[in-house]
């Protein structure tokens, strides 16, 4: 095992030593040369260095004898940069130190690797695979020193991470909420429900509040997918995500426009509060509503007179109606008029009064008759069914009354005259 | 005239006349109660009751005739075999000089009379009536509401004026004509022209005047009807008939029987199919009313008019 380890770190030094042939024929000179009696290089392969944002990082660093002499050289870290852990590996194992012979070089590995705040450094491996570098640059300074401490020299490096991309960093919150439609168009009775995602990216599951800011009036209420029950909080496990739908209810009179509403997702374990904005768009009700004073719907008319009976048209969507035109099912022979015919405009909230004219048959047979009036907007309508009495004409009655008088009056008079008393 | 009217009513209800007559109206309303129930009761039998169905005990025909039309037809009879013979046999028999002797106004003598006649015919069809509806209440089981009392009040008073037409009909010919027979004979003559030939007659004159000869042409045919309706309206039977069906049946809502109706009128009056109230029923048939009221009081205007100038001697 031993000399397997041995034989590659030879290897490396060879393959090093080939690829770059420059430094290696500057390095050989001495060695010809009077070589001095002692002398130690440290040096990083790469002084400076992008990376992408990564959990660790790898730096060769260079450990070189350029003396007669052999040397133990000892290796210090000097410098290394807060949120991180950097230490120099060979192969796994920790090196303090490291023996080079005269004329060789070894090769070591700084690895850096980035520190989690508030936890110890022996937990550093564990979480690894979560946590990655902040972007930043990163100075790392190494001192080597020869075992007698007569013969320093330094290293730096500078590690620069580049920005990852926003939804990685993104990924960095512990909590986050994604919405794959967040804009909804629809009219003010109509349903807004959006879909949202609680993604958890800690490694513990944990119960993420929920609550939003909405418009005055209007109402928001979080329930899971396929759940007919409102929750305030749910469970997510680790490093997963819960879809939750948001039904999002706009008040009745809510004018035509564009709402915002912000849901936040907050973990009970983290101090942050993820936010996401949704949009609804409303497009504005159309509804009519006719009534009569009273909702009395029933008047009594005679034949061939007419009746006439208030009907209150009532704007009771949030957009404007023009428009307003009058239709009215009728026997035949009847009569329906609407005063006025139309009504041009009537705001949201607002009512008109229209009066309505119903002249039955003049031949009408008595009874009930059912008329049925339709307001008709502008994509909205309403109706009325009305209950129209026929009554019969009373003059007959007075005729008889009349006759009947007049054939009392007669026979008392003609008792009075012919009475022979 | 209250003795005479006394006198006149104790003649009436000890006359073997009276008898036979009362028995006949007894037996005809036993009939009709009995067949008409028969007939409500297996028409309920399915289904909810009509509150109406007190009513439907005057009005509809069990095997032959309604009491309403039995009423129109043969009332009549009655007011004619009360009245037929009522001033001239006093006459024939000499009685009448007689009575006239006595200290008695002339006109005393017609009036009790007429009320003498009017108050048998009182008894008799109030007597049907309360037969029919007691009989009726045990057998189909319904109690009629107020508003069904009155309707069937007002027809009782209609019936009376209705057949007091005819007894004034009958006194009037009994002045007129010296013979009884002739008065009789005269008195039902009128009765039957009247009750039954009239709707033979109003087809023929209606064929005459507006005769039909496409029967799907709306127009003539609504023409006809219309011609076989005034005619019609001339007979006092004809008036009684559709008067009295029409306060007796609140879904009735008009005298004619056939109406030019369009597809929107039908679906309006449809969707809302209530019964009249009595003042509506009473107000369609008003003039019916007031005709059979008019005819009545001129008959026995007539009649007493005729009396009190006609010079009476003994033979």
């Amino acid at each position: 095992m031993h000399a397997i380890t041995r034989m590659l770190a030879w290897t490396t030094v060879l393959f090093a030593l080939a690829s770059w042939p420059l430094p290696a024929s500057r390095a050989a000179e001495p060695s010809k040369e009077t070589k001095p009696e002692r002398e130690i290089v440290v040096a990083f392969e790469f002084p400076r260095m992008e990376k992408e944002p990564s959990s660790s990082i790898s730096l060769d660093l260079i450990v070189k004898n350029n003396g007669r002499k052999d040397e133990t050289i000892l290796l210090e870290l000097v410098k290394c940069p807060e949120g991180c852990v950097a230490k120099i590996e060979q192969y796994g194992d920790v090196i303090g130190g490291v023996f080079v012979a005269s004329g060789e070089k070894k090769t070591l590995t700084l690895s850096v690797k980035s520190k989690k705040k508030g936890s110890k450094e022996g937990e550093e491996t564990e979480e690894k695979k979560s946590v990655k570098l902040a972007p930043g640059e990163y100075k790392f300074v190494v001192k080597a020193t020869t075992e007698d401490g007569k013969l320093t020299d330094t290293a730096e490096a500078t590690l620069t991470i580049g920005k990852a991309e926003e939804e990685e960093e993104e990924e960095e919150d512990p909590v986050e909420i994604t919405c794959s439609y967040p804009n909804l168009r629809g009219s003010n009775d109509s349903d807004f429900r959006f879909s949202i995602d609680i993604h958890n990216n800690t490694d513990k599951e944990d119960m993420a509040s929920l609550r939003a800011e909405a418009p005055r009036g209007w109402e928001v209420a979080f329930k899971p997918s396929y759940e007919d029950k409102y929750i305030g909080s749910l469970k997510v496990d680790s490093n997963l995500s819960r879809s939750v739908d948001v039904e999002v209810k706009p008040p009745p009179g809510a004018e035509v426009g564009k709402y915002t509403i912000k849901v936040f997702a907050k973990l009970s374990k983290e101090e942050f509060e993820a936010s996401r904005e949704l949009t609804v768009e409303l497009t504005g009700t159309y509804r009519i509503r006719c009534r009569t004073l009273n909702d009395v719907l029933s008047l009594t008319a005679r034949g061939g007179q007419e009746a006439t009976i208030s009907m209150y048209v009532i704007n009771r969507g949030t957009a404007p109606q023009t428009n307003i035109t009058f239709d009215s099912f009728k026997p035949e022979n009847w009569k329906v008029e609407f005063e006025p015919e139309t009504i041009d405009l009537i705001k949201p909230g607002d009512m008109e009064q229209v009066e309505v004219k119903i002249t039955p048959n003049a031949d009408a047979i008595v009874g009930d008759y059912s008329v049925a009036i339709n307001v008709n907007g502008e994509k909205a309508e309403d109706d009325l069914e009305l209950r129209v009495t026929v009554k019969a004409s009373t003059t007959w009655a007075w005729v008889g009354v009349g006759i009947i008088v007049g054939v009392i009056v007669l026979l008392s008079v003609m008792f009075r005259v012919l009475g022979r008393r | 005239m209250g003795v005479i009217l006394r006198k006149e009513l104790a003649d009436h209800l000890n006359s073997t006349r009276f008898l036979i007559l009362f028995c006949l109206v007894v037996c005809v309303s036993l009939l009709i109660t009995n067949t008409v129930s028969l007939n409500i009761r297996s028409a309920i039998e399915s289904g909810a009751k009509d509150p109406h169905l007190f009513l439907m005990l005057f009005t509809t025909s069990g095997h032959f005739f309604s009491l309403v039309q039995f009423i129109a037809f043969f009332g009549p009879l009655i007011g004619i075999i009360m009245g037929f013979d009522a001033i001239n046999r006093e006459k024939n028999d000499g009685t009448m000089s007689m009575l006239l002797s006595q200290p008695v106004h002339r006109d005393a003598i017609i009036n009790g009379k007429f009320l003498a006649g009017l108050v048998v015919i009182t008894m008799m069809v109030v007597s049907i009536v309360l037969l029919i509806s007691g009989l009726g209440m045990v057998v189909i089981g319904v109690v009629p509401t107020p508003e069904q009392l009155a309707r069937l009040l007002l027809y009782v008073v209609l019936s009376i004026i209705y057949i007091g037409f005819w007894l004034g009909l009958a006194l009037l010919f009994s002045i007129l004509f010296r013979s009884i027979g002739t008065s009789a004979l005269a008195s039902i003559a009128f009765w039957i022209v009247v009750a039954f030939f009239v709707s033979f007659a109003t087809n023929i004159i209606a064929d005459v005047v507006a005769p039909i000869h496409a029967s799907e042409d709306v127009d003539q045919v609504m023409k006809h009807q219309r011609v076989v309706e005034i005619i019609s309206r001339c007979s006092p039977v004809h008036l009684y008939t559709d008067a009295a069906t029409t306060i007796m049946d609140p879904y009735r809502k008009t005298t004619k029987t056939l109406l030019l109706v369009g597809p929107m009128e039908t679906i309006s009056r449809a969707r809302f199919n209530n019964p009249l109230d009595l003042p509506q029923s009473v107000l369609i048939v008003a003039p019916y009313l007031i005709t059979i009221v008019a005819l009545t009081s001129i008959c026995f205007a007539a009649a007493y008019l005729i009396f009190m100038k006609q010079e009476i001697r003994s033979i």
